[in-house]
């Protein structure tokens, strides 16, 4: 790094001071066009929440969807191994899904 | 330092009661402030814009709590130091990886910040690269002393105002102070920023 070798000898202080330039160009860049942003970022904080329930039905989605699947994997399975085809005794929905 | 008013206080009320033009008038009066802030601690100006910004929507969130017995400006600062120190705390990980990107470049040895100061001569490069060099130094530390050495040395802040922001005594900050600038000299001259 290129810093004059007459500032102060200490390097934190050299070091600070070479770097408050960028400092403020990066300031100065943010500032273009922050208000807009942030009026924007308040708005979407001002939207109505979705209430408790709406959580924890859009948190337990994925959950449902995974038994579901588990469910389904288990009636495919059953179908592979006694077929399609079964006797009319068969279709109860016990025997489906529990086997027996 | 702003001086705070009777406007400013009915200002206060009117954004606390969900007046946003309110609270935008506030904005404009301490923006200033907060980006310069926020431009101590973000590494580029996209992260100083949402550091600004975050710490504004938390204070616009938060304003149900200022009581009033503070100058609001006090508040506003001790508000902004904690999202600082959130800020520090999240990018500490994360950094780490980052500068040994940084010490150990594949590609022409230069990073982002250095390759768009370039675009703006030789003064404007050696700010850049000097912001990176200490960005890079401040990452060695812990995210406390990281805040409290960025308040004071780079920010310029007394020890009663950094006492106050974060909520740490003033012996605790002196002391604090003093250990993470020394690690910071060691740190800068293992570098070679001597």
């Amino acid at each position: 790094m290129n810093m004059n070798k007459n500032q102060a000898s200490d390097p934190v202080e050299s070091v600070i001071r070479a770097a408050q330039p960028e400092m403020s160009r990066m300031k100065e860049a943010a500032d273009v066009g922050f208000e807009t942003r942030l009026r924007s970022a308040l708005e979407d904080q001002s939207s109505p929440r979705s209430t408790v329930w709406e959580t924890a039905v859009r948190r337990s989605l994925p959950i449902a969807a995974g038994i579901t699947a588990l469910i389904l994997l288990q009636f495919g399975f059953w179908v592979a191994s006694h077929g399609w085809i079964v006797s009319r005794d068969e279709w109860m929905l016990e025997r489906i899904f529990f086997g027996i | 330092m702003n001086e705070p008013s009777d406007g400013e206080d009915a200002l206060v009320q009117k954004a606390q009661d969900g007046d946003e033009s309110a609270f935008m008038i506030l904005v404009e009066k301490y923006r200033e402030k907060i980006l310069g802030t926020a431009s101590r601690f973000g590494r580029d100006p996209e992260e100083v814009r949402d550091l600004a910004q975050e710490i504004f929507v938390e204070v616009w969130k938060g304003l149900s709590g200022y009581n009033g017995r503070a100058p609001f400006e006090h508040w506003l600062s001790r508000v902004a130091t904690n999202r600082c120190m959130r800020f520090l705390r999240r990018h500490h990980r994360r950094r780490a990886v980052e500068v040994i990107g940084t010490e150990n470049p594949s590609g022409d040895g230069r990073d982002r910040n250095e390759q768009l100061a370039d675009e703006a001569g030789p003064r404007q490069r050696d700010a850049a690269e000097a912001r990176e060099v200490l960005a890079v130094a401040l990452q060695r530390l812990s995210p406390k002393d990281a805040l409290v050495v960025t308040l004071r040395e780079v920010e310029g802040r007394s020890i009663a105002e950094v006492a106050r922001d974060t909520g740490w005594s003033e012996g605790t900050v002196k002391v604090r102070a003093h250990r993470a600038r020394k690690r910071l000299r060691e740190i800068l001259e293992e570098m070679g920023e001597t």
